[in-house]
């Protein structure tokens, strides 16, 4: 379970400026082996409130818990995937390497982690390219690349931060597929931000909306959609429907 | 093709002038002897084995230097670069230290360490310093922030990261400072030994013109001139290996 409780940001202002307000107040919640997305207009501060779930930021009030352990900094039960995975696998490893890179602080002999980053690219159908650099692969491959490592970390809840946002549409469609099957036949809790409702709505069990800058939570919507999901039959769904349409009037206001 | 034939006939064409200026009696044959004696002493003077240990002891030096003020330079830079309190306390001495032309501080560097190896090798990682701390502080600087971030949302931990994330990252600028400071390095090491030397190339150099062996002075010049070819050549074609991920084979992302 993890637990953002009464969570805000301040950024402190330099030389005299006023400081900004990024979060003013966000509270929710993820149960364990939940998907849960974060919608939100741009700029209302999704990605800092992510990074002070994962304690790369501290938050200037409220707190953060997992599983009733309040987050101090990035625990080892968190995996951040993020949006622009060109900026963060590493170019001069192989992507079997940056996999390798994570796991190096993790108990377990070489073998089991080869044996783990194998595994882990297979899920996410790169098993060919464990050799390859980053820049060698498609960005809808580097985004899978980014996943299999967060995967390989072995980390219960899984924080992406706009994953899918610079990939053509059809790859964005696979990629979300992908990662709806791992989330569920690995028992990962999910918390997933993105910009786009029906992603959100597609993927989710729940939709935390948020208002603009500074970020509170407009509305919690949850998606009584049965899973799997199928991306033609799920979007036609009257349920689907209604949650798209509930959030945009939502984020329009 | 053509232009690399077009060069070398404007070589020839450029020794061709010198030999018949100098056969002709058009300049001194005594200041600029034939091409072809020039280039008979030199085979003479290299196949003695007098030239290769000159060039070898001034190299020696040099390398010394360099590699000296490289174990020095890049950690500081890359200190500099990510932490903005380390780079408060470095830059007002770099900011006065790095304009100081090299060679004016050799007659200090005689008074407390003689005309021995050490203060060569003390000038040279003075001029190298300079180079490879800017070039590593740059880089660290600019690394994107998705890779500081991803290595502190898995766990590495800041002295790991800063070896393994940071200096990577930085290689290209890291290679460019290297790449300066290593023609610089040969020419410091050439200058102190003309000023305070009892051997290396440039002190043979300076004693021959002294001596009015011409031909001679001007083989030691051809000698160093190769030196320092096969020097830049060799510091192009490792760094590049090194830093093989960021160049221009890879397609733009």
């Amino acid at each position: 379970m993890l637990r953002i409780e009464r969570l805000a940001k301040s950024y402190a202002g330099h030389n005299g400026a006023a400081s900004a307000c990024a979060l003013a107040e966000v509270s929710f919640s993820v149960p364990r082996g939940g998907f849960v997305s974060l919608l939100g207009p741009s700029g209302c501060g999704k990605s800092t409130l992510l990074q002070c779930v994962c304690g790369l930021l501290a938050p200037s009030h409220g707190r953060v818990l997992l599983d009733d352990r309040e987050v101090t900094g990035p625990p080892p039960e968190m995996a951040l995937i993020f949006q622009n995975a060109s900026a963060s696998l590493f170019p001069w490893m192989t992507v079997a390497g940056n996999i390798r890179f994570v796991l190096r602080r993790k108990p377990g002999s070489k073998k089991d982690k080869e044996a783990v980053a194998a595994k882990a690219l297979a899920d996410v159908g790169l098993a060919a390219f464990a050799g390859h650099y980053p820049w060698q692969l498609s960005g809808g491959m580097q985004q899978r690349a980014a996943l299999a490592r967060g995967l390989a970390y072995g980390a219960d809840v899984l924080l992406l931060d706009e994953p899918f946002a610079s990939v053509d549409a059809q790859t964005r469609e696979e990629l979300e597929d992908l990662l709806a099957g791992v989330a569920a036949s690995q028992a990962k809790t999910v918390l997933f931000v993105t910009h786009d409702i029906d992603e959100a709505v597609y993927l989710s069990d729940a939709v935390t909306v948020l208002t603009p800058a500074p970020a509170r939570v407009a509305a919690v919507i949850p998606v009584d959609l049965p899973r799997p999901r199928d991306q033609v039959a799920a979007r036609e769904d009257r349920r689907f429907l209604d949650a798209r349409k509930t959030i945009h009037a939502l984020l329009r206001h | 093709m053509l232009g690399r034939c077009s060069g070398i006939v404007v070589f020839l064409a450029l020794a061709g002038t010198w030999e018949a200026a100098s056969r002709l009696g058009v300049v001194s044959a005594l200041y600029f002897p034939p091409v072809t004696v020039i280039a008979a002493t030199f085979g003479k003077l290299a196949a003695s084995g007098l030239l290769p240990a000159q060039v070898g002891l001034t190299l020696a030096r040099a390398l010394a230097g360099l590699a000296l003020a490289a174990l020095c330079a890049v950690p500081l830079g890359l200190c500099m670069g990510v932490s903005r309190r380390f780079r408060g306390l470095l830059s007002p001495l770099v900011e006065v230290l790095r304009p100081v032309p090299p060679p004016a501080i050799i007659p200090a560097a005689m008074l407390f360490l003689g005309i021995g190896d050490g203060m060569k090798v003390f000038v040279v990682f003075f001029a190298c310093f300079f180079p490879i701390l800017i070039g590593a502080a740059d880089g660290a600087r600019a690394v994107a922030p998705g890779f500081r971030l991803t290595a502190a949302a898995y766990g590495v931990s800041r002295p790991d990261a800063l070896l393994r994330v940071i200096l990577p990252a930085a290689g290209p600028s890291v290679a460019a400072g290297l790449r300066t400071a290593v023609p610089m390095g040969l020419i410091v090491a050439v200058l102190s030994e003309m000023i305070g030397a009892t051997n290396g190339i440039g002190h043979y150099i300076l004693r021959m013109q002294r001596t009015f062996a011409i031909p001679e002075m001007y083989a030691g010049v051809a000698a160093l001139g190769l030196a320092g070819l096969c020097c830049n050549a060799a510091a192009q074609w490792g760094l590049g290996r090194l830093t093989r991920w960021s160049g221009g084979d890879r397609p733009g992302d």
